[in-house]
């Protein structure tokens, strides 16, 4: 059956009319698309986002400023705009490669799409130009944020803001074909793989650490050294980088054979992997190569307490989810960073996170303990499995409610799914830490029982909040946890209430020369009496009454 | 053993009643096929009965046991199969059914020996070690029909439980719930294939609008009309012998 072209374009409109409201259903959080997208809604979300990418804008124009006005007067301006366009390229294929992956190659209705009178180059494009759209908003901050603060302090012609325009356009493409590349191998590599969850959280792993890297990483050092050796970091861009630095000579020098070079190393590539992708679309979407299949054997099975039971369930869910395990478990992560790293590097990385989050450039060995105790509270509040541990059991409520299990029972087990790993990795932390660090007994007792008074907290305040205020109408486990605001309320609370000890040290208690353990300890203690409240709570027949009100 | 005394239930106060004045008696022994449109209550009502939705008026006994003030006693009693079998797709065949046979407390040698014996006649054993969600959905029903059976129910309360099911597994389905009620057991079940039903359910009601049409047994309700006829006579108005007349005559 041949479609006429006609229909083809009007199919593409409504293709990418629906991925983009399902983008912005994305950012604003609605409930799973139930509720259509109104103007109102949709123009309040472009507003929110322009303000955003203002203030991103803003934060990289201070950054910009110093850069643009050394390497314009060292006469290599070119390099200025290179440089804006390696961080373009590196945020917006870090941001968007998972993207990539979930909505071109594992999207839930290719086959539904496929089975329409759709062409497939048709869903391809609708896909891949919603990623170029990502793709291009980041591109156009950073780019354009180097653009306006050039033409600020320098002045702007028409052919160079045309030439700085073009160049936005073609660079977005570049990380598109990056992103669409590394999300078809990522999908081939994890097809027969039996433990996805792990794979993806080591590789979102990595990926995170890169980002991390280029948004905290030693800017101004970076920049300093940049600016010192800036003949050095030229000759890499006219080398391995040399698609940015024939973007920077078409900007900064209005060059335009190296605009249409910078141009077809862009366009090139890109039209490639389209070729490739149309050609072999509807192969990789409709190839199932589930996991190889395993072999059953009755093994002895061991009967173990509901309460057990129910928490081994959530366990396994939190392994099965690397979505689930990165948001909720990020700061156990963290914890173990720290407490390993303190073992290996010694002191070096606690005095650089101290300088680095709370600006103490000579940290004194006699609070540096309690600092860490903070620290280790602080990651608490980034571990939220029992703030969305009743919203992920959603479509599997019925099991719960069907089942002759307690209010109690499924509590319990809930708040136990987010303490075994939290306490275990806590402890593990301090452990490390103890053993790195030279202290006395009372700094050992606020670095194991601080974290641990934090880790009962969040998950106590998460499982209330999650109780009394969370949905259960997501439509999978991801979106329980990203899209939940019952998670973000415990984590600020306990961020809150673990910084607030050192605050209060370093505004009022420590002028007045009482130690820094006094507030420390109490707090510890503070944490320790509101968690043994919310545990009676969860107890209490106004609990159960709530139980029993989810999902009617 | 099933016991639903005038249950009404209403989504939102005062708004419109999804089930209204229903009142039921399922006895031991017997096969209860609910019938209805979609819409029409069934699931309401069922997830009422497994103490899964509350009600708004009206008293569900379970063995003489209230839903409503002893809930857990009735679910140790009963089993609930739902339509779409959403089970836990993170979980292995194997560890889903070991779940359920921790939460129903059932000791360690029972679980393996119904294990081995409803998951060898589903024909899902090979596939235990493997993550439900690698399940297609008949397996998926299967799996849940065995989950249901770990604790040897008295009360089995099934939403469509033929949906997906290929002709083997549903064959085996209909054995085992007539020897299940031939043990003593009950089963409450609500479908759209009005054959099973038929040739299945001691008894059956038929609901319409959250409202009772007719109940009772089989025989009774459908005298000497097919069930299908009486069936959309009842629910859509559906004279079909006199359409057949009718078309007959033009057709004369």
């Amino acid at each position: 059956m041949k479609i006429r072209t006609g229909k083809v374009e009007r199919m593409l409109k409504i293709l990418l009319k629906t991925r983009m409201l399902a983008l912005l259903d994305r950012f604003s959080g609605s409930k799973d698309g139930k509720k259509a997208i109104s103007a109102g809604r949709v123009a309040g979300l472009l507003l929110c986002g322009l303000v955003l990418a203002g203030l991103v804008g803003w934060v990289l124009s201070l950054v910009c400023r110093p850069i643009c006005a050394g390497f314009s007067q060292n006469g290599v301006l070119w390099l200025y705009y290179a440089l804006a366009g390696g961080v373009a390229f590196l945020l917006s294929f870090l941001m968007t490669m998972f993207y990539a992956q979930g909505s071109i190659f594992e999207a839930k209705d290719n086959e539904m799409l496929l089975s329409l009178p759709i062409p497939p180059r048709a869903i391809l494009v609708s896909r891949i130009g919603t990623l170029y759209l990502l793709n291009l908003i980041i591109t156009a901050i950073v780019v354009g944020t180097a653009g306006i603060v050039h033409a600020i302090m320098f002045g702007a012609s028409f052919i160079g803001v045309v030439i700085v325009i073009l160049c936005i356009l073609l660079l977005a493409m570049i990380a598109t074909t990056l992103s669409c590349l590394l999300g078809w191998l990522v999908s081939l590599a994890t097809r027969r793989m039996r433990r996805k969850a792990l794979f993806s959280v080591v590789l979102s792993l990595v990926f995170l650490a890169a980002f991390y890297f280029v948004m905290w990483g030693d800017i101004q050092g970076t920049l300093n050294s940049m600016m010192a050796n800036s003949a050095g970091i030229a000759d890499i861009f006219r080398g391995p980088l040399y698609p940015f630095y024939a973007m920077g000579r078409a900007i900064a020098d209005h060059d335009f054979v190296m605009l249409l070079i910078f141009a077809a190393v862009c366009i090139v590539p890109f039209a490639l992997v389209f070729i490739a992708l149309t050609a072999s679309f509807v192969r990789i979407v409709t190839t199932k190569v589930g996991a190889k299949r395993l072999e059953y054997k009755a093994k002895a099975v061991k009967q173990t307490s509901v309460i057990w039971a129910l928490a081994k369930k959530d366990l396994i869910r939190l392994g099965n989810s690397s979505t689930y395990m990165l948001n909720a478990g990020l700061g156990l992560l963290f914890s173990l960073i720290l407490g390993v790293g303190t073992l290996f590097a010694g002191n070096a990385i606690i005095d650089f996170l101290l300088e680095r989050f709370a600006n103490l450039s000579n940290t004194n060995t006699e609070i540096a303990p309690y600092l860490v105790a903070v620290l280790l509270s602080f990651f608490a509040g980034y571990c939220s499995i029992a703030s969305a541990a009743i919203s992920v059991e959603n479509k599997n409520l019925w099991i719960l409610k069907s089942t002759p299990v307690t209010a109690n029972e499924v509590l319990k087990s809930k708040l136990l799914s987010h303490l075994v790993p939290a306490v275990l990795v806590s402890l593990v932390s301090s452990l490390l830490i103890v053993i790195a660090m030279p202290m006395n007994g009372l700094e050992i007792l606020a670095v194991f029982l601080m974290p641990l008074a934090a880790h009962l907290f969040c998950a106590h305040v998460g499982l209330i909040i999650n109780l009394y205020f969370g949905r259960t109408d997501f439509p999978d486990d991801a979106k329980a946890v990203k899209g939940s605001v019952t998670s973000l309320i415990p984590t600020f609370l306990t961020f809150g209430l673990a910084v607030l000890p050192s605050i209060l040290y370093f505004t009022v208690l420590g002028k007045q020369g009482i130690p820094i353990s006094t507030p420390i300890l109490a707090m510890t203690g503070l944490l320790l009496v509101l968690d043994l409240a919310m545990f009676l709570f969860l107890g209490s027949k106004a609990a159960q009454k709530r139980w029993e009100c989810v999902g009617q | 053993m099933l016991q639903i005394i005038h249950y009404t239930k209403q989504y939102t106060p005062g708004g419109k009643k999804a089930v209204d004045d229903l009142s039921l008696h399922i006895r031991p022994g017997e096969i209860y096929g609910f019938l209805g449109h979609n819409g029409a209550g069934k699931t309401t009502t069922i997830k009422a009965c497994c103490g899964i939705l509350n009600f708004t008026e009206g008293e569900i006994l379970v063995d003489g046991m209230s839903v409503k003030k002893q809930p857990l006693e009735c679910k140790k009693i009963m089993a609930y199969i739902p339509d779409n079998p959403d089970l836990y797709e993170f979980m292995s065949g194997i560890q889903y059914l070991n779940f359920m046979g921790d939460v129903y407390k059932v000791p360690a040698d029972i679980r393996e020996k119904h294990i081995a014996e409803y998951a060898g006649d589903m024909g899902i054993t090979e596939a235990l070690a493997d993550k439900v969600g690698s399940y297609s959905h008949g397996m998926k029903q299967k799996l849940a029909i065995v989950g249901a059976l770990m604790h040897e129910p008295k009360l089995l309360i099934m939403d469509e439980p033929f949906v997906g099911l290929d002709p083997k597994a549903a064959f085996i389905l209909k054995k085992f719930m007539r020897k299940f009620c031939d043990n003593g057991g009950a089963i409450f079940f609500s479908t759209h294939v009005l054959e099973v039903a038929e040739k299945l359910c001691d008894k059956i009601a038929i609901i319409r609008g959250g409202i009772l049409l007719a109940d009772g047994d089989i025989e009774t309700v459908k005298g000497n009309e097919s069930l299908e006829e009486v069936f959309l006579e009842l629910v859509d108005d559906i004279k079909v012998d006199e359409d057949q007349d009718r078309e007959g005559g033009k057709n004369a």
